[in-house]
């Protein structure tokens, strides 16, 4: 048994995310029985059409009224409840654990934790993939309430070796490894400050080869937008170790902050038209308060 | 910039210069504060260098300052290249003669004293034209380009050889140190000359060899077949209006021998069918030629290779008084470059003051000579003999006459010429000596300003132009097809005999791998390495 270092069991935090729930549209066919009606037609509760009666049918299922009245064999199809498969990506690269006051790996594992104990109490299949220059798919998506645990383990062995022995950033190849997979179609979370040293037009052509829904969750701090960085600077990249000169003015300030915009927009115009959903989450405030926003009375549909 | 105009202190104080002066560049450049920063993907959209730069803040990477330094102090030694003095002294002068008239081959010769003035101490050296005069192309301590910026200097083209030059450089040189005078080319340097300047020098110095000429072999130019010697000479008949003319050629590498058939002779009166014919020693002679100052041209398969101006030589006209003797009579006669006339003559000869050759009584001078040079005691020698007085059995007519036999020279408007009568009687041996057919045909030619004929010149054979016994044919010259002018004075090279000259020493230098190609190939290392630095962020 390993210790919760970082504290993703807490009792509280679990609590709120009760309050929560993610709603799916309709989920793709070939899961298991659970909340989310499917795209599948079977023998769920809720009546949903006909369709003639074929040799293997169920004669329970035929439906005898309109046979007395129109002499013809139709059978009745119901809502199939079926589970949504939630893939939590996280970002454990070095950039997340950068910071010491409250590293931002810490913020993604608790959003991840909070989203896989939403989706685990849904009877959905949570997998989580951590990721930084290579996706680490050891773990296989799962379900059941009691498997949170489990989760929260695996994430803070995962997160302790990341801490360890930081490594860059190179989310398009992650996803293109992922999408190699062939999970079942569910929804994708990638929770990441999404800092990718290649930009971020790989990252997005990669996902748009995925059929899966995406969720980004950016884990971010004021300061990214706004350093307070004055003077000659010379900046160091914690993952590549490359170097920039800048004598920091109002004029590049602005520019900067153009640059981070853009960067941002780019991923949020991507997001808006896969249907798919984006959540910012400060990592220096409370993150089931900001999750809440997002997934309370199950607002979001995915 | 060269650093031969530099002593090697000032090219310390200029790397001194330098590093100083990277050392203020390096406290000028910006001190970047390092920040560890998640990403710099948005500063690299951002980066613009704005801030002035910052005086005075501790320089903190002194070993980027050593590294820039010694780049920057090779580029300099590799610019400027200095040379380091070597402890021989010795004073290095390259002879250039610009008597030679082609541009082209003086301009080779240049191009060969400059490549061995390179390997030349760079102070020491020296490179002097020598035409009419001496001119200084490269001077002690200057950079070989300066010899560019002398292009236009002209020393004036003659010539006059070597010898007054390397007497001039002799006697100008500084004492202290020995002089090596290297001479350019295959001009000849008069041995007897150069000897006594040798001998002079030591005198004055001792044991010290003070002096030295060397010649610099160049390559020898390609040859085509060109005329190396091409003259004129008295007709082996003995006829007096005609000439034979005569020419050889250089031999060519690899060229096939050339027969008489493949030169051709151009001239208004040459005719056709007159054979070239081949004398023994190989010459080609053309013979019977009318001498009337035509030009001749040369071809040899067709291409003109030279030309030459025959001498005229039209009859003395000469006027016997009633009064010349028999003897003389005959002796005119039998000239055949005389004419006797009796009007509209050349010369007069018999016993009046007006005669050119005045026959005189026994109480005057055996001689007289009128002369229409100014210093006539001067030339009194040199008409002895041009007029073969010397031939004279002048103990024998004094013994007979009774009384010294005298020569008396004069200077006068006219040349004219006063004899004893009776040397030409029976009275006296003189007419029937071989003297005296010599003595009267030489003034004969004397009086009426015939000269000399011509003999023939020849390419590397350097001729006396100032001597006044050939400022008559002054204005005649052969231009052979390499460009040479040949003048067709008397070929009495002042050179009897050229000196064996030992061959300039040239310093070896390695061109390619040399101190400098070895001092680029570790600045451009240099390079690398600050660049890979700069890359990594090690240079600040």
């Amino acid at each position: 048994m390993i210790k919760d270092e970082f504290n993703l069991l807490d009792p509280h935090f679990l609590e709120q995310a009760h309050a929560l729930r993610i709603v799916a549209r309709r989920v793709a066919p070939a899961g298991r029985w659970a909340e989310h009606r499917s795209r599948d037609r079977g023998q769920g509760l809720e009546f949903r059409d006909y369709r003639p009666y074929s040799p293997g049918d169920e004669l329970r299922s035929v439906d005898w009224n309109i046979y007395r009245r129109l002499g013809r064999v139709v059978t009745r199809l119901f809502e199939e409840m079926e589970d949504l498969p939630i893939y939590l990506l996280l970002d454990m690269s070095h950039s997340m654990w950068a910071e010491a006051d409250r590293p931002r790996a810490v913020v993604a594992m608790q959003a991840a934790v909070g989203l896989a104990a939403i989706g685990l109490a849904q009877h959905d299949r949570v997998g989580v993939f951590p990721f930084g220059d290579e996706l680490d798919a050891r773990t296989r998506p799962t379900s059941g309430r009691g498997r949170l645990s489990t989760l929260a383990q695996v994430l803070t062995r995962t997160a302790q070796a990341a801490r360890d022995n930081p490594t860059g950033t190179d989310l398009a190849t992650c996803i293109a490894k992922f999408r190699g997979l062939g999970l079942r179609e569910g929804m994708v979370v990638v929770i990441s400050d999404f800092f990718d040293p290649r930009g971020t037009d790989a990252v997005l052509r990669e996902l748009k080869r995925t059929r899966h829904r995406p969720l980004f969750v950016s884990i971010k701090r004021g300061e990214d937008r706004e350093p307070s960085l004055r003077g000659d600077v010379r900046v160091r990249d914690c993952e590549t170790r490359q170097v920039q000169d800048v004598s920091i003015t109002d004029a590049i300030l602005q520019r900067y902050r153009d640059a981070y915009d853009r960067h941002f927009e780019k991923l949020r115009g991507f997001v808006r038209k896969r249907c798919g959903g984006w959540l910012d989450i400060d990592a220096d405030a409370n993150v089931m308060d900001q999750m809440a926003t997002l997934f309370e009375g199950g607002r979001y549909v995915s | 910039m060269n650093f031969g105009l530099f002593s090697i202190p000032v090219v310390a104080a200029g790397i001194a210069a330098l590093a100083a002066g990277l050392w203020l560049a390096q406290r000028l450049r910006v001190r970047h504060h390092e920040v560890q920063v998640l990403t710099t993907l948005f500063w690299q959209d951002a980066l613009k260098e704005t801030r002035a730069r910052v005086f005075m803040r501790r320089f903190r990477h002194w070993r980027a300052w050593v590294l820039l330094v010694a780049i920057a102090s090779l580029m300099w030694m590799l610019l400027g290249q200095p040379y380091t003095e070597a402890p021989d002294s010795t004073r290095h002068v390259v002879l250039v003669d610009w008597g030679i008239e082609d541009p082209a081959l003086r301009q080779a010769d240049l191009s060969v004293a400059l490549d061995f003035a390179a390997s030349l101490p760079i102070n020491n050296r020296r490179i002097v034209a020598v035409g009419t005069h001496m001119e200084t192309l490269l001077g002690p301590g200057e950079a070989l380009r300066m010899v560019d910026l002398r292009s236009e200097t002209d020393p004036g083209q003659s010539p006059r050889g070597l010898d007054w030059a390397i007497e001039s450089l002799a006697a100008s040189a500084d004492r202290t140190s020995p002089l090596v005078i290297h001479v350019v080319g295959d001009t000849p340097v008069d041995a007897m000359a150069l000897k006594a300047l040798e001998e002079s020098i030591g005198a004055a110095d001792g044991d010290l060899p003070s002096l030295r000429v060397c010649r610099i072999v160049r390559e020898p130019a390609p040859l085509a077949p060109r005329l190396a010697t091409l003259g004129v000479s008295d007709s082996a008949d003995g006829a007096w209006g005609v000439v034979d003319v005569w020419l050889a050629f250089a031999d060519a590498n690899d060229a096939p021998p050339i027969t008489a058939e493949r030169i051709t002779v151009t001239g208004d009166d040459i005719q056709a069918d007159q054979a070239m014919t081949v004398r023994e020693d190989g010459t080609f002679e053309l013979r019977g030629l009318p001498a009337n100052g035509a030009t001749i041209g040369i071809a040899l398969d067709g291409k003109s290779v030279g030309a030459i101006t025959l001498p005229r030589r039209d009859p003395i006209r000469v006027q016997l008084d009633a009064d010349v003797p028999e003897s003389l009579r005959q002796l005119i006669t039998l000239d055949a470059a005389c004419e006797i006339v009796t009007a509209d003559a050349d010369l007069r000869i018999g016993s009046t003051q007006t005669a050119d050759l005045r026959l005189t009584s026994d109480d005057e001078p055996a001689f007289v000579i009128r002369t229409d040079e100014e210093d006539a005691q001067a030339a009194l020698t040199r008409l002895v003999d041009e007029l073969a007085l010397r031939q004279v059995d002048a103990t024998g007519i004094a013994e007979k006459a009774g009384r010294v036999v005298d020569v008396k020279v004069l200077s006068d408007q006219t040349r004219s010429l006063a004899i004893w009568s009776s040397l030409f009687t029976p009275a006296f041996d003189f007419q029937e000596s071989r003297a005296c057919p010599l003595v009267v045909s030489r003034a004969l030619r004397w009086l009426a300003h015939r000269p000399p004929l011509v003999e023939w010149a020849a390419l590397g054979e350097r001729l006396p132009a100032a001597a006044p016994e050939f400022s008559r044919v002054e204005g005649e010259r052969t231009v052979a097809a390499d460009g040479r002018v040949l003048r067709t004075t008397p070929l009495m090279s002042t050179v009897e005999t050229a000196a064996v000259l030992p061959e300039s020493e040239t310093i070896t230098r390695f061109a390619w791998f040399g101190p400098y190609t070895w001092m680029g190939l570790l600045m451009a290392l240099l390079l690398v390495g600050e660049w890979v630095l700069y890359q990594r962020g090690r240079m600040p």
